[in-house]
């Protein structure tokens, strides 16, 4: 589970901050790992890479913050705050798999990622990345495929060119000049299981103005606090 | 009589204060087990053995000293929309089973590294007094 997305780690949501002031969309989350399987749904607020809220309604009421290196976890019934801190910063790929989109190299060349060959049939491109040094030990390409300028799949394949992560993105809506894909499924092959990600998004609202009482969110004075280091 | 209907409505009302406290503990303690039971799995899963028998093979068990010095990170989207007991349980023992997992690997790297060394010395200073 830690090599989620391989790809998607060595981006960050700073990228794709410079081609959209706001997003707010609804979202729901299933995930099978194992024997389990997880159902997740609320919405995200995004207004740049310092800010970024996930509201979660169900199973359980969670609010997240998302800020450059630290990351707090309110639980608004218990009235807990769980302050996490670390050296590196918090990636979601599970949103960021949704605002990739936004630019056409999928936020690919900031990394390091480099183009070396394409192949168009009929309507479908296929565009193959070479990985950046830091992710050679890992991979040792990335493909990406395209329908009608419609991103609609983008694998991870490993040294021996086997596929270990692969999203696969429909249902799009245009918004300007992106079409964003409404659901998106991640799949993740490991020598022992495989988890499946399932996120379907509902009514993205981009550029408007986000909630009053998400914008100016207050965490109550008689939070119970804690402090974690990751 | 109405003693006895307000006897009732007490002893209704305990019995369902007592059943709802109870569920709440139960419901608690099976957040700690899954969280405990999802993070040693993860680890498990996320630390190569053969990745760091190498890299105690390289550091004569050296890197044994790795989890005592850098934080270990946990995996961020494991913990969305669970818990604070999960999530709490989760990330020590995921914590706990990760440093567990690396320091025993390396111990056998460096055990392969110091071994390998002894036996070279000895063979070298046989071949020396032949």
């Amino acid at each position: 589970m830690s090599k989620v997305l391989i790809f998607l780690l060595a981006l960050s949501i700073e990228i794709f901050s410079q081609n959209i002031e706001t997003c707010q969309v609804k979202f729901r989350r299933v995930v099978n790992y194992h024997s389990s399987h997880d159902t997740t749904s609320g919405t995200i607020y995004f207004k740049n890479s310092n800010f970024t809220i996930i509201d979660i309604k169900l199973p359980i009421n969670q609010i997240l913050f998302f800020g450059k290196n630290d990351l707090q976890i309110y639980y608004p019934i218990e009235n807990k705050l769980f302050n996490i801190k670390s050296k590196n910063p918090f990636s979601l790929p599970f949103f960021l798999s949704f605002l990739s989109v936004i630019k056409e190299d999928n936020g690919l060349v900031e990394p390091g990622f480099q183009i070396y060959n394409s192949q168009k049939v009929d309507d479908t491109l296929f565009v193959f990345w070479k990985p950046p040094k830091n992710l050679n030990n890992i991979l040792s390409k990335q493909v990406m495929k395209f329908c009608n300028d419609k991103l609609v799949f983008s694998g991870s394949y490993d040294l021996n060119d086997k596929l270990i992560v692969y999203v696969i993105y429909s249902d799009h809506v245009k918004y300007i000049n992106t079409s964003f894909p409404l659901k998106i499924r991640i799949v993740q092959n490991s020598s022992k299981n495989q988890s499946i990600e399932e996120i379907e998004y509902f009514q993205p609202m981009f550029n408007e103005k986000l909630p009053e009482n998400i914008l100016y969110f207050h965490l109550p004075p008689t939070v119970e606090r804690k402090d974690i280091t990751w | 009589m109405k003693f006895k209907n307000i006897k009732t409505i007490s002893i209704t009302l305990f019995v369902i204060f007592f059943a709802l406290a109870v569920n709440s503990f139960a419901q608690t303690q099976d957040d700690i087990t899954k969280g405990k039971m999802d993070g040693e799995q993860d680890a498990k899963e996320d630390v190569s053995s053969i990745l760091w028998i190498g890299v105690g093979c390289c550091t004569g068990g050296f890197s044994w000293l790795y989890p005592e010095i850098f934080d270990l990170s946990v995996p961020q989207t494991k913990i969305v929309g669970k818990s604070a007991d999960y999530m709490q349980a989760y990330i020590a023992s995921y914590r706990a089973e990760k440093k567990s997992k690396i320091q025993t690997n390396s111990c056998i790297g460096g055990g392969i590294y110091w071994g390998v060394s002894v036996v070279y010395v000895v063979l070298v200073a046989a071949s020396v007094n032949k």
